[in-house]
Parts: structure tokens; sequence; C-alpha cells
């Protein structure tokens, strides 16, 4: 982490501290729409700093002060930010109120919309009301100032009850997690140094017996368990002889973090930069979704150098913590079933992996008992299909990043199907590990977008999906059996370009274009048993 | 102390604000509402002192700002 940053994630700074801070102007730029009931100036004054910590470059764009919500001058904007002060709602029903100026903003913008409230009552059902809509109220951030939360005696000046110290730290609550939650990809992966990081003291030297699990460190590795629950994947690359970690961790059981907790162990004396590329080729996850975490600088250094990554320097274990609460990327707005599965998934794919290299094809697939089932507009796997859709990075055939509201939209249009597919076998079930979005235009079946997650990758099943959808797209939208595949290069959908030039043996060579390609009549079925779901 | 005091309101101002710069909110357009409770605000905080709300309105001058935080350190 660059040294002028780190002050952004001290518990206390001042104005100034943040104003002096120097800003990068190479960040995407971003309009925020804020629609508000007291002022967001003194937060937005100084959002900058945090922003420009998450890539982001914002600009914003006000309402008039509107208890009403009245929407006046709407602008098209990437973000809808409502900023409500609770208290200045009397005797009204606030929640039929919000309910229906949720839905009318929703009317009005594509989209995310973020609700920030004073309020302490809990208004988290409004959440299901419209898709990608999202609250959180601003006293769990401020409620470490106690007394010091308001200041009404200078209301009058800054036009909010909020004291100019609850401003600041909002300010690092909304630029370093709310608005990177809903404008960029949430990390993936959390890779972790053991010795003085997990832990006080050096494994080889110490011994396991004295190794010392202080309350701190007790703490820090409780929070990295959270997030490995809360679907983040939790990866080791330790210096140390891998004998002596698997026996420390099955000798010491007052550690919260299990051998098992950690999907992918690279424990060896190669350079950390060299195991932290194998994690990420392991995972099949890019390095930008990855935050590795050590105490030793001259590690950090190399891994920033080499892998141009996001690291955390641990100095202390409660600094570790203090950084994680607010680190871009780590905020789950929402827990899907597949974050709860996803670590014993990618586990299973080592088998996986293994057995591809012993058996044919033919007696992997069998042996697996891979099962295949295949879903139709299904109105609950939306949010699964929209995180598909914004996070995959590979298997992506035009990185169309549809929004909740667009993939609401689409399926509900009779010119268009969303096929989602789940996946299990006989070491774990995947989840909904796919989604294919076929349109038909002009009587054509055009597949507008195919995202595969990179766990479902490397198991030889992609063509056996995607024909299949196609055929599922083909026989629901009532065309013929030609299909047409519109594509875009990116910097990282290599895979997903090179299967579709493997396919209709064709040269992607066009930065973006569009291939025709026959169905056949019957796809073969390499011994995987699969359905299309009635649900 | 007016180093400290003359470099809050080169950040909030984003330019260079020299001692004797006959800055003010009149003669200043940039210096708006927002930016006049800015710099109370940063001012406050720089230098551990609240000011009186009744004051707030009046200080709209480098020269009065300083003069008043000046009496209020002691």
């Amino acid at each position: 982490m660059n040294k002028n940053f780190s002050i952004l994630f001290l518990q206390d700074y001042k104005r100034s501290d943040l104003l002096a801070l120097k800003c990068s102007k190479d960040h995407k730029q971003y309009k925020i729409q804020i629609h508000r009931n007291h002022s967001f100036e003194m937060i937005a004054s100084v959002l900058a700093p945090f922003l420009d910590f998450a890539e982001i470059q914002a600009s914003f764009i006000y309402s008039d002060y509107d208890d009403s919500l009245g929407y006046a001058h709407k602008e098209e904007s990437d973000l809808e930010l409502i900023w409500l002060d609770i208290s200045r709602y009397k005797q009204i029903d606030l929640v039929s109120f919000l309910a229906e100026r949720i839905v009318a903003l929703r009317k009005k913008s594509q989209s995310p919309i973020l609700l920030l409230h004073t309020g302490e009552m809990d208004l988290s059902g409004l959440m299901a009301l419209v898709p990608d809509f999202y609250l959180f109220s601003i006293l769990e951030t401020i409620a470490c100032l106690k007394e010091k939360m308001f200041d009404l005696e200078k209301a009058d000046f800054t036009g909010t009850r909020l004291s100019h110290k609850a401003c600041l730290l909002l300010a690092k609550r909304i630029g370093l997690s709310y608005i990177p939650s809903l404008l960029k990809p949430t990390l993936k992966a959390i890779v972790l140094d053991l010795d003085n990081t997990l832990y006080q003291g050096v494994l080889a030297e110490d011994g396991i017996e004295n190794l010392l699990l202080t309350p701190e460190h007790r703490i820090l590795q409780e929070y990295l368990k959270n997030f490995k629950n809360r679907g983040f994947l939790l990866c080791l690359s330790s210096k140390n002889e891998e004998s002596d970690v698997l026996e420390m961790f099955s000798r010491r059981d007052d550690f919260p973090l299990k051998l098992s907790d950690f999907s992918i162990s690279e424990i060896n004396w190669l350079p950390k930069e060299q195991n932290i590329l194998k994690i990420s080729q392991k995972l099949n996850i890019g390095l930008d979704s990855m935050l590795f975490i050590d105490d030793n600088i001259a590690e950090i250094q190399s891994v920033e150098m080499a892998l141009g990554m996001k690291t955390i320097l641990a100095k202390s274990p409660q600094e570790v913590v203090r950084i994680l609460e607010y680190y871009p990327g780590l905020l789950k707005k929402t827990l899907s079933k597949e974050d709860q599965l996803r670590n014993s998934d990618i586990k299973a794919n080592h088998i996986r992996q293994a057995m591809a290299k012993e058996l044919s094809l033919v007696e992997y697939f069998q042996t697996l008992s891979i099962k295949l089932l295949f879903f139709v507009s299904s109105h609950d796997h939306l949010p699964r299909a929209v995180e598909l859709l914004n996070k995959t990075n590979q298997f992506i055939l035009n990185y169309r990043r549809y929004n909740p509201s667009q993939i609401n939209r689409i399926s509900m249009d009779s010119n268009f199907c969303i096929i989602t597919i789940s996946m299990s076998d006989s070491l774990s079930d995947s989840g909904i590990i796919a989604v294919v979005i076929a349109a038909v235009k002009n009587g054509r079946l055009f597949i507008d977008e195919i995202a595969i997650s990179c766990r479902a990758l490397g198991r030889k099943l992609e063509s056996f999906m995607i024909l299949n959808a196609c055929k599922i797209a083909q026989k629901k939208l009532n065309t013929d059996n030609l299909v047409y595949f519109p594509y875009q290069k990116g910097d990282r959908n290599k895979p997903c370009l090179e299967w579709l030039g493997e396919l209709t043996l064709q040269s992607i060579q066009e930065e973006k274009g569009c291939i025709e390609f026959k169905l056949p009549e019957k796809i073969d079925n390499p011994g995987v048993e699969w359905n299309e779901s009635l649900v | 102390m007016k180093e400290k005091f003359l470099r809050i309101f080169s950040l909030v101002f984003g330019k260079e604000i020299h001692e004797n710069h006959d800055f003010s909110m009149k003669n200043n357009p940039e210096w708006t509402s927002l930016k006049h409770i800015e710099i109370i605000l940063s001012i406050e905080e720089e230098f551990g002192i609240a000011f009186e709300p009744q004051d707030i309105p009046k200080l709209t001058s480098l020269k009065a700002l300083w003069e008043k935080t000046l009496e209020m350190v002691g």
C-alpha cells in the first residue's frame, strides 16, 4: 500500500490530512447523483482520496434539499445515492413512503441505488423491493463517536446534523466500502503469510508450542474466517517446511483458522511472487482479484513490483483488522448460495485435475457422475446471473456487464432467453456456474453473452453446456439451427474466444465481430447427465 | 502557527495562499459558503478550538480568521 495512503485507514485523521493527498486523474470517471434532504457536501469534499484508493474518480450531481424525494432534475448517472436524515420525517409511515419513492426512482434509472440513512429501525425488508438496491444505516459507522455523532450548533452552517468527525468517518466508509462495492468488482481471494502474521513467532525457530496466539491474533483469525464464510477464498503462501505447517495446524486446535479453511496452500521456499502466481492460476482468477497480506516489507515490495498486486503490510494484527474492515472490494452486499459452496468446490477441483490426467474423457465424466441442470429465465437465479456477468473475466464473450435492472427487464422480454446452468458431481455441488443470454433478432438466434465461472473451466464441458443452452434457446425462441455469436476482445477473455474459434473453426483476429455457426442436430453426450429444469 | 493556518487555506482552495494575501469572501468568488464552513472546521480541528456560532458568518476574510484564531489559541 502506498505510504501516503496509509492515512486513509487510520482511526483518526484530519480534513487537512485528506486534502493534502494527491489523487490520480487516470481512473475511470463515474457520475453519482445525490438525492438528499441534508447536506452531503461536507463528505463529498473529502471523498476523493478514498475513492482514488479504490481506483474511482467521481463527480456529483446534487438534488435540492427535498424531503419528498421528488427526483426533479434527474440526470443520467452511474449511481443513485439517496442521502436521508430520517429524523426529519415526523408522523408518516416511513417504510411505505420509502418503498414508493424507491420504486419511482427505479423507473427513472437503471443504475444501482444506494440509500444511506440516519435511522435506527430495520429497513432491510426494502432491499428486495427493486433490483440493485442496497441500504445501510450510517449510524453503524459513526456509533463509536457516541455523543459526538451530531453537532446541532453547526447544523445551520453545514446543512446537516452530522458532526465534522462523523462526516470524516463516513467519507471513509462511503469512499472505500459502499461506493466501490457498487461500481467495481469485489475481490475474490486473500493470500496470507503465516509467521508473525497469523500468530506471533516463527514456526521453524520457535517450534509449534511456542507460537503465540495473542488475543489480537485470535481476533484477526476469526475475522479472516468470517471472510471465508462470506465466500472469499483464503490461501496460504508461507516460507516454511510443508510438513511443519501441516503438523502445526493439526496440533494447534486453539487456532480459529484450520488448514481446511484455506483453498490453496503454497508452502515452500520459492519466492512468494511465484507462489502467488501459481495460486492465481490454480484458482483461475486474475491477480487484480487478490489481496496479499504479509508482515515482511521485503515480501510485500517484491510481490507489488513483480505482480502489481494489492497488498497489506501486517504491522500488527489490530492494524490488519482495521484495514480489512474498510478495504475496497471486501464488502459483500448479499450472500449467494455459490459464495458458500465456492471453497469446497475449489478443493474438489484439485482432485478433478488429477483425475483428468489419469482417465480418458469418457471415464473422467462417468467417474465423476457429472449432472448439469439448465434453467430458463429462472427468477430465483437472476442475482447469480448478474454476479457471473459482472465478475467473469476469462470465459466471457462480450463483457456486456448487465446490471440487475437490465437482467430483470430481459427476463420478462419474450425476445430473450436467459439460461442458467448448475453443475454437480460426486465431489461437490458447484451451484450455478454459467449463464447464457440468447436473443431473437429478425428471426435469427444471437448469443448476446456467455459467462462461465472460472471454477467450472477446465472440466471440458464448455461446448456441451453452451451448445445445449443454444438448443434450448432455439426451441424457446423458435429460430432455425443457425446461431450467431457476437464477440468483443477484452483484456482477459482469450479462453472464451479460443473456444469460439475452435468450435466454429474460424480464426478470431478482429477486435470485435460476429460468427455464424450451424447447430448440430445432436450434441454428443460425453457421459454427462443433463436435464432442462421444469422450474 | 501562521504557516499551519495558511496551509489550511491553500489546501481548501487548492492553490497557494500567501501571508499578505488580501483574501476574503468578498473579493474571491471561489470562497463559497461551502468553502467557508470547510475553512472554519479545518481551523477548529487543527488548533483544537471551537468558534462561537454567532462569529462564524462574520469571519469571512483571512485576516479576520487569523486574528480570531490567534485570540482563541491564546
